[in-house]
């Protein structure tokens, strides 16, 4: 380490103290920086809270209209699926947790396998989404794009169907971006740049990787398990 | 640096997930009513604030922090408050029960009312007071008046049934009508019947504008 401060204060060319490299100079430590970076990171999903809140007021405004369609188009979905891919998701916030507590502790390889182990569970879920698209778009249940009414079913169906595919395909979409974001945190936990002095990147992207898996908490009883009571009889 | 957790609390914290998740599978197969809705979405936040006190840390966090994710409740009730304040009252009427809205007539009606099925058939005037008639009548202006309906159905009241299961929405300004399948054939035949009868007894008004 003091190798790097050294070659670091060098690579300046002007004459501070020697610092920890990751430290920027517009912080006074690297406890002030991480506070700033948190509560950037929890002002970023705030406005991501309330983006998924527009689509769930939707949600809510059609579900008081339209209850008997809202129960019609939930008991489509398959809850087994939906179930699984709530137990692996729930399973991927785990796996990053401890990847977090593993940089914590200065474990350089468990931080790295932790986080290969997240993106594996990250990536089983999206395969999973993956067939029940396919599934629908089978049975040409796609509003817009490939569409069938099933005879005796309300037409408002449609309208679970079209958010049902908007939020949890942008759900999907943030799961992407995360896949991303993990695989640049898991190259640069593989070359040494995080300790337990400086791990902020990956609490950070622990941060947005847990409040997708939030998301998907919400989903799953709004989308699956609308008025299951009733229609079991 | 900050505050590191045992290994065991994030193992606990992941039980209490899965366990919850159960939990929510289980109770959506039980017949609560009008209260399946609010059951659920308590143990979806109790989820989520697992997830953010402790994956998230925001237990050991800054008072800052904390004041930050706490107003993420404050943004979200004003969504959701303000947006539904104008959605559900926007067909205020006064029934025998106390005030409501349109939108909440046919899950309250089936959750409240199981009396009113059996006075149903007996009397569709009460019925119609129930259901029908809180937007439907020649004096309102929340849907199209009864003596509009008479003149697109006087000869076709299955028609009216057919549009009691599966409205549509007829003119912008009036809320979308709610489905009234669960009333069954039977009850929409005595309304439908009532309905026309009523419109053909009462003296013409002129149409509702559009």
């Amino acid at each position: 380490m003091p190798d790097v401060i050294a070659a670091h204060a060098e690579a300046h060319g002007h004459g501070h103290a020697a610092h920890h490299p990751a430290l920027q100079h517009h912080f006074e430590t690297l406890e002030q920086q991480k506070e700033a970076s948190t509560l950037g990171m929890w002002i970023f999903i705030i406005q991501e809270v309330m983006f998924f809140g527009g689509l769930f007021t939707a949600y809510m405004l059609y579900r008081i209209w339209y209850p008997q369609a809202w129960s019609e188009g939930s008991a489509e979905l398959d809850i087994v699926l939906g179930g699984v891919n709530t137990v692996v998701l729930i399973g991927s916030s785990l796996t990053m947790a401890l990847a977090v507590r593993a940089a914590q502790t200065d474990k350089r390889k468990a931080t790295v396998n932790w986080l290969i182990l997240t993106m594996l569970l990250g990536l089983t879920f999206l395969v999973i989404k993956g067939f029940e698209y396919e599934h629908k778009w089978a049975l040409a249940h796609v509003p817009g794009l490939n569409y069938h009414q099933e005879p005796g079913q309300l037409p408002q169906v449609q309208i679970f169907l079209s958010l049902y595919f908007a939020l949890t395909g942008l759900h999907a979409l943030h799961m992407v971006v995360g896949f991303g974001i993990l695989a640049v945190i898991a190259w640069m936990a593989a070359k040494g740049r995080f300790s337990s002095a400086w791990y902020t990147p990956v609490e950070m992207a622990g941060l947005y990787w847990h409040f997708v898996d939030i998301v998907w908490i919400f989903l799953f009883p709004l989308l699956y398990l609308v008025d299951r009571a009733h229609q079991v009889g | 640096m900050s505050h590191i957790s045992p290994k065991s609390m994030y193992f606990t914290i992941f039980g209490c997930l899965m366990a919850l998740t159960a939990l929510t599978v289980y109770v959506a197969f039980l017949h609560l009513g009008w209260l399946n809705f609010p059951v659920a979405i308590t143990i979806a936040l109790i989820k989520a604030s697992l997830v953010v006190l402790f994956f998230m840390h925001v237990k050991y966090s800054s008072q800052l922090t904390k004041l930050l994710v706490g107003s993420t409740f404050f943004f979200l009730a004003s969504l959701f408050g303000l947006t539904m304040t104008d959605y559900l009252s926007r067909a205020w009427y006064v029934s025998p029960r106390g005030s409501m809205s349109a939108g909440m007539l046919p899950k309250l009606i089936a959750a409240e009312v199981p009396a009113a099925s059996e006075m149903a058939l007996a009397n569709p005037e009460a019925l119609f007071g129930a259901t029908c008639g809180s937007c439907h009548s020649n004096q309102t202006n929340t849907a199209p008046r009864l003596s509009e309906i008479h003149e697109l159905y006087a000869n076709n009241p299955a028609a009216i049934i057919e549009w009691a299961k599966s409205p549509k929405r007829k003119r912008m300004r009036f809320e979308p009508m709610p489905s009234f399948a669960h009333l069954g054939e039977a009850r929409l035949k005595a309304l439908a019947g009532y309905m026309l009868q009523q419109a053909a007894a009462a003296p013409a008004q002129p149409p509702a504008a559009n």
